[in-house]
């Protein structure tokens, strides 16, 4: 008999993914650890006991899994130092929001009700959709500080990046994630009020 | 521009920063001068509030 939460199950892999990709920065690895995750959660399902978020539970699983693995990749040099400096040393990115003078070229749209769009299941597509977007860098940072909460020296140190590089890696992050979610949901949920 | 204040560029940078780090006393003052006069500058405040809420919520899903 299917147990209707093996779907239900199914639905966090695009966050246990991106969970895993922002630890092991490589999509090899982060794909195997979510697989053995996935496999470990539903054979143990009947310890589930719902006291946790479902979510909760199974990035728990899958943090294990990442530990694992991150030791076998330490002990085969899987892991490649990061190359990807230059996207948070480089700042002409912040050339195409800003002027010259400093203002902005494309100012930031208030938008309604933002808080309501937490409840929409469609926002949240399009809140994965805009993280998916972020620099690969940008996207595990991102991911660590604001989804999981590690701190920023955690973050640094696994990255091998100064603090400066990762609080500019942040600071492209978070415009971009603005930038997008205004342009994939806010925008387009103005105009359906308008129409 | 006087060299204590800041332009939209730098007021978004430190609205970012301070998810990281506590900001100096100069440039707190400097960043609430700037947010006083530019309204854009306040909605980008907002909205990075509303991206921390939003990521803390991603987390747990419900």
């Amino acid at each position: 008999m299917t147990d209707p939460r093996f779907a239900e199950i199914e639905s966090h892999r695009p966050y246990l993914m991106r969970y895993a990709l922002s630890q092991l920065r490589d999509a090899q690895l982060a794909e195997e650890a979510v697989q053995e995750a996935l496999v470990a959660a539903l054979e143990s399902l009947k310890t589930f006991d719902g006291r946790s978020a479902l979510r909760t539970w199974l990035t728990s699983i899958l943090r294990f899994k990442v530990i694992d693995l991150q030791r076998r990749a330490v002990a085969e040099r899987v892991n490649q130092p990061l190359d990807e400096e230059s996207e948070g040393a480089d700042e002409a990115w912040l050339d195409d929001l800003f002027d010259p003078s400093g203002h902005w070229r494309e100012a930031p749209q208030a938008w309604s009700n933002p808080e309501a769009a937490l409840e929409q299941r469609r926002f949240w597509e399009a809140f994965e959709h805009c993280l998916e977007r972020l620099p690969p860098a940008g996207g595990r940072v991102f991911f660590r500080r604001e989804v999981v909460g590690d701190d920023t020296d955690t973050i640094c140190k696994a990255e091998g990046i100064t603090p400066s590089n990762c609080w500019v890696i942040l600071h492209r992050a978070r415009i971009s994630l603005r930038a997008c979610l205004e342009k994939s949901w806010f925008g387009k949920e103005v105009a359906r009020a308008e129409r | 521009m006087p060299k204590d204040e800041v332009s939209c560029r730098e007021a978004s940078r430190l609205l970012s920063v301070a998810y990281e780090r506590r900001l100096a006393p100069g440039e707190l003052d400097a960043l609430q001068r700037h947010l006083d006069d530019c309204f854009m500058c306040r909605t980008f405040d907002s909205q990075l509030r509303f991206l921390h809420e939003a990521s803390k919520r991603y987390r747990t899903n419900v």
